[in-house]
């Protein structure tokens, strides 16, 4: 390069610390991550066990209305109850480790203008959300972890004309598919589940379908809402999508959780971990980690023998420093009539 | 009043709630019945293993040399289905040990083992029953 005169901009070398080291990423709160809203958490010692599963039959078991078959005659034998017994059954899970992992030289790390290590244990951290985030939407989605009842396409539900998205006032599409569902989920739990343990997840793009259908535009219309919708200040975390926190009843999750699908290099591909055509309904009853030796109806439960574990140790042998997110987890739907699938829906 | 059972051991694989006949080839022990075998009542509900869903498979009450309740002449117990069954009905095993109507005419022999005291509409269904042991010759057609 030739020799140049001085200006305003060209008489010292540009660097990091002009901006304070400003760091532009996308942390997402590992917190924010929807998936302690839909499954619950178990802490268990052991990597592999079982956990016990009853049949739901004989607390309701009412053969005749008469009651005949309970009575008990003065002096007469009383009842053995032979036959009165709830069966039962073990349930395997088996957590799997996973380690989210990361290894830079000291050279980089003091070279650096900003905490690079502690930048990658965060980024390492969100994966790991991620992660269980797909663990959980797998099992969720898969049609065959659910009672054959309790799996329909959106249009497929007697009463229904269409998808979710193509739903009017007067067809009353998603009203009908989410009562059916929770009809389906009282009647197989033996209304053991309250409606207020229920909630239907759904993905943003899908939430966005919804917030245009005449019948939620009419829905919003006809609720105290209505004002705050057409500012755009709905109450609630869903707001950002015109729904309100509730529809019908039911708590509405959005996840919004996004994954990238290509290797470095590639051209990046971005999806949602929960597809927009298949949102689904589940108990999510008690707090985000639930008790291992108490009855649990919760759909989904985490299973979690180590709860993300953040690891940094230097090598000082090969002077770089390991870095390691472990999660030693495994998803499982264990209450799958407390569920219901919806596919079809968009 | 239930009668009292005596304790058995199993001379064979028996499936819970299946009608028990006296094993011929050695002392106090039972298998599972076949068709309109003369009965020794029915075996246990429950299970011998632990119902662990990823390593069983089978569902028995016992296998040979294994204890096993068994309910007799009286008591009251499930009893699998072999067929559609009314209640009141007299069953009879059929050839894996379920209850079945025995039948009402014919010339031959009916062994039978149980009451049923509820309805039955196909196989595979724990209908309640009261053992009856009893070999009544049906009305000849």
């Amino acid at each position: 390069m030739a020799v140049v005169s001085p200006s305003a901009s060209n008489t010292f070398i540009p660097d990091h610390d002009a901006t304070n080291n400003m760091v532009i990423d996308f942390a997402r709160n590992i917190k924010k991550f929807a998936v302690n809203r839909y499954a619950q958490i178990i802490p268990v010692d052991k990597i592999v066990g079982y956990f016990l599963k009853m049949t739901i039959e004989e607390a309701g078991r009412i053969i005749n209305t008469s009651l005949d078959n309970f009575s008990w005659a003065d002096g007469h034998d009383a009842p053995t109850g032979e036959d009165g017994l709830e069966s039962f059954e073990f349930d395997p899970y088996k957590c799997r480790r996973y380690a989210y992992s990361f290894r830079l030289g000291d050279l980089t790390i003091s070279q650096a203008d900003w905490n690079i290590v502690a930048q990658h244990a965060s980024i390492k951290a969100r994966q790991a959300m991620t992660a269980r985030t797909q663990l959980a939407v797998t099992e969720l989605t898969t049609a065959g972890n659910y009672d054959a009842s309790h799996v329909s396409a959106v249009s497929a539900i007697s009463g229904n004309t269409g998808n979710w998205a193509q739903s009017t006032t007067a067809r009353q599409d998603i009203k009908r598919s989410l009562n059916f569902a929770a009809e389906a989920i009282l009647d197989d739990t033996l209304a053991a589940v309250e409606l207020d343990d229920l909630v239907v997840v759904i993905n943003s793009a899908l939430a966005a379908e919804l917030a245009q259908t005449q019948e939620i535009v009419d829905y919003i219309k006809g609720t105290p809402h209505s004002l705050a919708q057409i500012r755009g200040e709905l109450p609630g975390e869903n707001a950002m999508y015109g729904l309100p926190n509730k529809l019908y009843g039911f708590p509405i999750i959005v996840e919004k959780t996004r994954k990238v699908t290509t290797i470095k290099g590639a051209t990046t591909a971005r999806s949602q971990v929960l597809a927009t055509g298949t949102p689904f309904m589940a108990a999510r009853p008690g707090g985000l980690i639930g008790v291992a030796d108490a009855p649990n109806f919760s759909t989904c439960v985490i299973f979690e023998q180590e709860a993300m574990t953040v690891e940094t140790v230097r090598d000082a042998d090969n002077r770089r420093t390991k870095g390691r997110v472990v999660d030693t987890v495994v998803a499982a739907v264990v209450a799958p009539v407390s569920g219901f699938l919806f596919t079809g829906a968009a | 009043m239930s009668g009292q059972s005596p304790n058995y051991v199993a001379g064979g694989t028996i499936r819970p709630s299946r009608f028990v006949k006296i094993d011929t080839s050695a002392d106090d022990r039972v298998v599972e019945a076949t068709a309109n075998d003369a009965l020794a009542g029915v075996a246990q509900v429950g299970t011998n293993r632990v119902p662990l869903s990823d390593l069983v498979s089978t569902s028995n009450a016992a296998i040979a040399g294994e204890q096993l309740k068994v309910y007799g002449e009286g008591d009251f117990c499930h009893l699998e289905a072999g067929a559609a069954i009314a209640n009141g009905e007299l069953l009879k095993s059929d050839s894996v040990g379920r209850g079945v109507p025995a039948l009402t005419t014919g010339t031959t022999s009916q062994n039978v083992g149980a009451r049923a005291l509820e309805t039955a509409s196909a196989a595979g269904e724990l209908v309640r029953v009261q053992v009856v042991l009893d070999s009544p010759r049906p009305t000849v057609a």
